[in-house]
């Protein structure tokens, strides 16, 4: 059950870390609704993010629980500062642990939500490519067409939370402590082969028009995350908390870069600026 | 299956070798252990662990049955002296594979899939039986040093070769059989713990039969996980066996529950697992643990319905399996022309689908306001493209259910029905767009 959706998520960050600063198409993934400017607000309910996070040491794969928790929780804190910049109104959403508890057919609802999240395959398509253009406009038709749904059990969960909108947040990163690096850096000098040398996140982001579960606009993002690659790293570790604020700045200014172009819009003011 | 939490941790100090020695080969149950600091670390990740399965919500929730299973464990390590840092106790994992995991700290993840399975209390005491004995034989802790000393010597080779210690075999066999060893001496000493709790030890082997079945099963979904790291069925019947033959003597003191009271008290738990089967496409499980239900309680219209909706969910994925076949000419692969005939004839009117219907409508004899027979009608009706009944049973299912936590959506799913009814312009159904784009 841990493993779906794994492979394609390694794809993205070895894509991210390898194709970094190479790229100059844009992506355009966002349904004309949520382009065109509205005259009623739009009020968005954030659904917890999903992070998962390996580590590679002399020793093995490792799963860092506690390192996810924080990486989860310091997500949902940059979403919630960020999404309302770019004029929707956060509205909570009832889906802690504890919460569902009480309603277990919610509770496995929002985990099956969270798995076709995870598995779906956001597709590009090449739509024109001219010598004089600077870059490939790549447009996925499924989201401007408003094809690509989830499902329509996102309804309920909009309808308690009293939101129009529901956004998803999933990521995947791989932190390779120090002496991996080196083992990996030696092991590919003697191959030849290109070798994992560093540590990345990719994330995707989706946000669903919670009325039929249609999917409004969808991008995928991502970042080294070279700052986690002490061999100790974790909670109380020397470095961990700065490691930590990173994580979210980085996750900060990629999110605001994404929504803007996906949006076509700038973000306003950060609050209390 | 013996796990560390995801399999990391450390172990860098070694643990005494004559302490090791005596837990494989005499088997000593939770014999004197002294913890390092690397296996304090693993148990805290143990925790995490836990955790981290509740943020994903990941566990079936059902507090009664999941009470039933740590009444069985009570009884099985019953007078074992366990350590403190071990807190025996079963977890019920929402997922359909026949398996179950055991953890450094106690925790016992238990698959609804493997509870569905099983056919008694007995059985299912044998497959915790097993798992106690991994937690007993501290197969976590000395795995996850194994594992970890393993890779590291992986990685001095890496350097040396140029071989990612990913791809390195020579790892992965040494691991393999690490593996196979730990099974075969959990295996050996269920036996053990069976006859101490007063059940019938030969019910192990009778599991280990019920597995190999289970198995067999598996043709067109990838089979579990654990058999990878388990030694073959066959095999472990073998050793079972033999243990069995030098521990005769002991009276059988208790039985459980049997069949009939097994399964009524699962019951919730076997309609899930029906249903996550369906989700996985092993619709050959789902139909076994279904028909079982069915032939405890046949005029239960739960279980009417649910063996209506593995077979009406069968014939549709049959519908869309079957669509790559008819692309392959027939003479090429005579074993898929009796496949293929069934879907060029239309799989809606396949017997699966008729009797799926036999079994809503049976349902709804027996309880005319059973609300998930009518939905499950209003799919079968949809199916079919027959819309106009699909939605008069849909809006039934609303009068019926108004605090279905699915209502809305169903609600939706009707005014769509309604628009396409009205002879409206043809539109794609929002259910049809989301299935095509989950792939399913």
């Amino acid at each position: 059950m841990m493993n779906a959706g794994k492979i394609p998520w390694l794809f993205v960050v070895v894509s991210l870390i390898v194709g970094a600063g190479c790229s100059s198409t844009t992506t355009k993934r966002t349904h004309p609704d949520l382009l065109a400017p509205r005259e009623t607000v739009r009020k968005i309910a954030l659904m917890p993010p999903r992070i998962y996070i390996e580590r590679v040491t002399m020793k093995g794969m490792a799963d860092p629980y506690d390192i996810i928790a924080d990486l989860e929780d310091a997500a949902l804190e940059t979403a919630r500062k960020i999404v309302p910049r770019f004029g929707f109104v956060l509205v909570p959403a009832r889906t802690s642990y504890e919460d569902l508890l009480r309603d277990t057919q919610a509770m496995y609802d929002l985990a099956d939500i969270q798995d076709r999240v995870s598995r779906l395959d956001l597709e590009v398509y090449q739509v024109r490519t001219t010598s004089m253009e600077a870059g490939v406009e790549l447009v996925d038709e499924r989201i401007t067409e408003g094809k690509l749904r989830i499902g329509l059990e996102v309804i309920p969960f909009a309808e308690e939370a009293g939101a129009d909108l529901l956004c998803f947040l999933q990521g995947y990163g791989v932190i390779l402590t120090g002496k991996k690096k080196a083992v990996n850096l030696a092991s590919g000098v003697l191959s030849g082969a290109a070798a994992e040398t560093g540590s990345g996140f990719g994330y995707r982001c989706l946000i669903v028009d919670g009325s039929d579960g249609k999917v409004l606009t969808a991008f995928t993002g991502g970042f080294s995350l070279n700052y986690f690659g002490c061999d100790e790293c974790g909670r109380g570790q020397p470095g961990y908390d700065e490691a930590l604020k990173r994580f979210k700045r980085d996750l900060e200014e990629d999110l605001i870069e994404k929504l803007s172009r996906n949006l076509e819009r700038e973000p306003g003011p950060a609050p209390g600026s | 299956m013996a796990r560390g939490p995801g399999m990391k941790g450390a172990a860098r100090a070694v643990v005494p070798a004559f302490v090791s020695a005596l837990l494989i080969v005499a088997a000593v149950p939770f014999a004197p252990y002294q913890l390092t600091e690397e296996d304090r670390a693993l148990l805290s990740e143990c925790e995490g662990f836990e955790r981290f399965l509740e943020r994903r919500l990941a566990f079936y929730i059902d507090p009664e049955a999941e009470e039933y299973l740590n009444r069985i464990i009570e009884r099985l390590s019953g007078g074992l002296e366990v350590p403190a840092f071990v807190r025996l106790r079963a977890r019920l994992l929402r997922d359909p594979e026949v398996n179950a995991h055991a953890y450094a700290d106690g925790m016992i993840l238990v698959n609804i899939g493997i509870v569905a399975r099983m056919r008694d209390e007995n059985h299912l005491a044998a497959v915790l039986a097993h798992e106690i004995s991994h937690i007993a034989l501290y197969h976590a802790i000395l795995h996850e040093r194994e594992r970890q000393r393993s890779t590291r010597l992986a990685n001095l080779t890496s350097v040396v070769t140029g071989m990612p210690a990913e791809t390195n075999l020579l790892h992965y066999a040494a691991m393999s059989s690490y593996n196979r060893k730990e099974e075969e001496e959990a295996d050996i000493m269920a036996v053990r713990l069976m006859s101490r709790a007063g059940y019938d030890p030969a019910v192990v082997s009778d599991a280990l039969k019920e597995i190999a079945v289970n198995l067999g099963e598996y043709r067109q979904v990838q089979p579990p996980i654990y058999v990878r790291t388990h030694p073959r069925p066959e095999e472990r019947i073998g050793y079972v066996q033999r243990e069995l033959e030098a521990s005769k003597g002991r009276p059988v003191s208790y039985t459980g529950l049997e069949e009939r009271e097994y399964i009524s008290l699962t019951m919730e738990l076997r309609r899930r697992a029906c249903l996550e089967n369906i989700d996985v496409y092993d619709f050959g499980t789902a139909r076994y643990i279904a028909f079982h239900s069915l032939r405890i309680a046949p005029d239960d219209p739960g279980n009417l319905v649910t063996m209506g909706m593995v077979l009406m969910e069968w014939a549709d994925n049959k519908r869309w399996m079957d669509h790559r076949y008819v692309k392959e000419p027939l003479e090429e692969n005579p074993q898929r022309k009796e496949c293929t005939r069934d879907i060029l004839a239309d799989p809606r009117n396949s017997p699966s689908f008729k009797n799926a219907e036999y079994y809503f409508n049976k349902a709804l004899e027996i309880d005319p306001d059973c609300a998930e027979a009518h939905k499950q009608m209003g799919r079968l009706h949809y199916g079919r493209r027959d819309y106009e009944k699909a939605l008069e049973e849909f809006r039934r299912y609303l009068q019926l259910a108004p605090g279905a936590h699915d209502y809305s959506a169903m609600r939706k799913r009707v005014e769509f029905l309604e628009e396409r009814t009205a002879g409206s312009p043809k539109k794609q159904s929002p259910n049809e767009a989301g299935k095509e784009e989950e792939g399913e």
